[in-house]
């Protein structure tokens, strides 16, 4: 465990260098990630400059919503969603897994978290600032337990979004067109940017219990604000749970799967 | 000459169609993104009790995002084509040039084979979803404004190649062109009006815009689509445009020839 | 040189098989349509009853033609394919078990692919890997400082990878391979990439290593020279079977013991005064290459020189690529 976290550490350091082996490559990406998360606010006042509530969300509420939907976004990305989406399949592909199978660390460590984006920790950290300044605004009285229920729930969200990717990633054991599948699901999350209540009935439904998209960042709000019944947590930690260990035993075998039938 | 290129056109669509699924998968990635907003939108719209925002009623906002939708469907993936960056970094490019046709005119007609495919499975998309959603849309037949909306987005087409060509040559003298690509990509996505029309912004974010040619991307076409721009300023909007990639082209062929210069005497 | 059979085993490997199965295919688009309703499963045994010994020491090279299995074979002792049938134990272990003890005894290097971090400096790499091996400081410096030594990399370790030569980069990779002084090293066609002068440097460097006595090698070639100069044993694997194992000496006498006499002429020569004297490989208008029973050589080489009228003539060994290629051509069931 504690190998495994001071190897992270390592990666992260590993990362960073990498990015700063190019010089006008870095700096341009450390500017090209300001003017994206700066375009992103833009977007989101320009909508927000005409109206002031989305359904039953107030302007500050959304804020709330879109401030989360982004901080656990960008510790995806930071982390394993290259790494499982991209790098996995080309290594597959290669047959470059096997050096990372001689490695006396398992498979999945490497699989999700051996190129660490350090570059969108800059997208990150004005998040955590936008976060600050939503929480600044609504003006609600916090408890810490609220605040425990939306760190375990950012903690969830990420632990559902890891499950889905690696489920799609371990399809590229037996296909090479997983990378479609990881864009759709990709574009398909960014649903969770906002509140529910812009679908009616159907969808709402779906996206809340068929493909619980709604665990990323309205259900941590939701308990910020106040507004979760401990049910429904219960719902959430469950479903992210059993998502795991399906996403797990599902990675087992198709590195099983890799071991016998590739050459 | 007209042969060759048209060879590498349909061996460059053949090689797409080997991944169709995971375009056409892409394309519906993209299908989904595009519905998720509208509804965003009909919210937006439901909630501000009003029947415009922006200067733009529903329909025209539904209409203009399924628009935007369709021309990023091949405007904005193909933009992160390392391609032309990844020859001249690792050596290739000197395969290519012992070969009797220039390697700038292989990229070209690549890309747009890359686009056409693209664009292809796109229209075939949208077209669906604006079939399902036909009452809200704006549908515009006219063949004079067809045929204008169908220039615009040629220029589009040319001016997108241009810019990020030239970031990509730039591999000649940087050793990762990344950061370049990955930068301009961002401001393309938000300047080029491909998630929200630029009339939304504040006044001197739209000032900034206009003197950036992603305005043609996507707004510009869509402006002429539904209608929303005079005349004159079609004309000017068109002149521009040509004027963007008259410089773009020339500046292309500056970076192509000293690089190459570079690139031979470099033997690398 | 004969090698100690009192050395502890290393390796060892009882009746190791690999199938592979896969759904045959009638080709074009009937064949296709067919296929979806019902298709024959064809099977390839890449390895078949495979039993193989290593000792702690031991330098061993296994050849064979493409194909043949020794990748394969090589894949299974490390662990990273799972064997059919059969047994395997490395150090106590069963490899595909891929226990951390077990990695972190074991280093496997593949040919073509090398697994340092290509913008990046060695130095970067090896910190990495004495993180990932939970090496202990003082070990850590000593083996790199001996290491990079023996692998004379020691003013190119700043340098990112992208920058050095091929041949470079391989010898990065070997002594990262080695840091954590595994017991076992399986090397997966190490010289393929590499001129002849990085080819030679590589090899001392891997004859170095083999020195000390405690490591057990397993390399896969094509090259001959890795085999001839490297090894103390050969295994030839065909088709999926070991053809032969043993040194290479008592290769030579087993296989042919015969030798060749290369002969440059002085003048011009008749083919029917040279054939019954031996078989002719080569014959040109001024060059003879005749294969003679070993024990007839001396005898030969004096008829020769005697009856003609030669400028230069040489005895040698029947090349190793000549035996192992005979041996190729053998069918084997």
């Amino acid at each position: 465990m504690k190998r495994h976290l001071r190897l992270f550490m390592l990666l992260c350091k590993i990362g960073l260098m990498r990015q700063m082996a190019y010089r006008p490559h870095f700096f341009l990406m450390v500017f090209g990630k300001v003017v994206r998360m700066a375009l992103l606010l833009l977007f989101f006042q320009a909508v927000f400059l005409k109206i002031d509530r989305l359904g039953q969300w107030t302007f500050d509420q959304v804020l709330l919503l879109f401030a989360t939907f982004h901080l656990v976004d960008y510790v995806m990305s930071i982390t394993f969603q290259r790494n499982l989406s991209f790098h996995l399949p080309a290594l597959i592909q290669s047959g470059n897994l096997d050096s990372r199978l001689t490695l006396p660390v398992q498979p999945l460590f490497m699989a999700s978290l051996e190129h660490i984006d350090m570059m969108d920790f800059i997208s990150f950290l004005p998040c955590l600032g936008l976060l600050g300044y939503a929480l600044y605004r609504l003006d609600v009285a916090f408890t810490w337990l609220h605040a425990l229920m939306y760190g375990l729930l950012i903690v969830n969200a990420l632990v559902f979004l890891f499950a889905v990717v690696l489920i799609i990633a371990t399809t590229s054991f037996w296909t090479t067109q997983s990378a479609g599948l990881a864009r759709v699901f990709d574009d398909l999350t960014r649903v969770g940017r906002y509140p529910l209540d812009i679908f009616e009935g159907f969808w709402k439904f779906f996206f809340i219990y068929v493909l619980p998209l709604a665990l990323i960042s309205q259900v941590p709000s939701q308990a910020l604000l106040g507004a979760l019944s401990p049910g429904f947590l219960l719902y959430a930690v469950a479903c992210s749970g059993l998502l795991a260990v399906i996403a797990i035993r599902f990675w087992r075998t198709g590195l099983n799967n890799y071991s016998s039938t590739s050459s | 000459m007209m042969r060759t290129a048209l060879l590498i056109f349909r061996l460059a669509l053949m090689e797409r169609a080997a991944y169709r699924v995971n375009f056409m998968l892409q394309i519906c990635g993209g299908i989904l993104s595009i519905l998720i907003v509208v509804f965003l939108w009909l919210a937006v719209y439901r909630s501000s009790g009003r029947s415009e925002l922006g200067g733009y009623t529903l329909p025209e906002m539904i209409t203009y995002l399924l628009g935007a939708g369709l021309i990023n469907s091949f405007l904005l993936t193909t933009a992160e084509n390392p391609e032309t960056s990844q020859a001249i970094q690792d050596g290739s490019l000197s395969n290519l040039l012992v070969q009797p046709f220039s390697p700038y005119g292989l990229w070209l007609f690549r890309d747009l084979a890359g686009k056409a495919f693209l664009g292809a499975i796109g229209l075939a998309g949208y077209t669906v979803l604006a079939v399902l959603l036909n009452e809200k849309l704006v549908l515009a037949l006219e063949p004079f404004r067809l045929a204008l909306f169908g220039a615009a987005l040629a220029a589009a087409v040319l001016l997108q190649f241009l810019v990020f060509q030239s970031l990509s040559l730039l591999a000649f003298w940087v050793e990762n062109t990344y950061g370049f690509r990955f930068t301009m990509r961002v401001i393309m996505e938000v300047a080029g009006g491909a998630i929200i029309p630029l009339s939304f912004f504040p006044a001197w974010v739209q000032k900034v815009f206009a003197l950036l040619p992603f305005t043609y991307f996507v707004y510009f076409p869509m402006r002429i689509y539904l209608n929303k721009i005079e005349p004159d300023e079609i004309l000017s909007g068109l002149i521009r445009a040509a004027a963007w990639t008259a410089g773009l082209a020339g500046l292309n062929a500056v970076l192509w020839k000293r690089g190459l210069r570079r690139y031979t005497a470099m033997g690398d | 040189m004969p090698f100690p059979s009192t050395a502890p085993l290393a390796v060892s490997a009882r009746n190791l098989t690999k199938t592979y199965w896969f759904h045959e295919k009638a080709p074009g688009l009937s064949g296709a349509f067919k296929a979806l309703f019902r298709s024959r499963k064809k099977c390839i045994q890449a390895v078949q009853a495979i039993d193989f010994d290593l000792r702690a020491g031991e330098l061993v090279g296994f050849i064979g033609p493409n194909g043949a299995g020794k990748t394969t074979t090589l894949k299974m002792l490390s662990g990273i394919l799972c064997p059919t049938a059969g047994t395997i134990d490395v150090l106590g272990h069963v490899p595909h078990r891929r226990e951390k003890a077990f990695l972190k005894t074991i280093a496997f290097v593949a040919g073509q692919r090398n697994r340092l971090f290509w913008d990046l400096p060695a130095e970067e790499y090896f910190h990495f890997c004495r993180v990932v091996y939970e090496i202990p400081d003082e070990r850590y410096a000593a083996a790199k400082r001996r290491l990079v030594d023996m692998a004379d990399i020691g003013d190119i370790l700043t340098v990112p990878q992208r920058k050095l030569s091929a041949g470079q980069r391989k010898r990065c990779e070997l002594v990262a391979a080695l840091l954590h002084d595994p017991r076992v090293i399986f090397l997966d066609e190490p010289t393929n990439a590499l001129d002849l002068v990085n080819a030679r440097k590589l090899r001392e460097f891997i004859r170095a290593k083999a020195r000390d006595g405690r490591h057990g090698i397993i390399l896969t070639s094509h090259n001959m020279a890795d085999i001839s100069e490297v090894c103390d044993r050969l295994v030839i694997i065909h088709g999926g079977k070991i053809v032969f194992n043993g040194s290479l000496a008592s290769l030579y006498e087993r296989f042919l013991p015969r030798k060749q006499i290369r002969i440059l002429f002085d003048g011009p020569w008749a083919r029917d005064e040279l054939a019954p004297l031996g078989d002719l490989v080569r014959a040109d208008a001024q060059e003879v290459v005749l294969e003679v029973a070993a024990s007839a050589t001396a005898g030969t080489a004096a008829l020769i020189c005697s009856r003609f009228s030669i400028r230069d003539i040489t005895i040698r060994e029947v090349p190793l690529e000549q035996i192992i290629e005979s041996i190729y051509a053998q069918p084997h069931r």
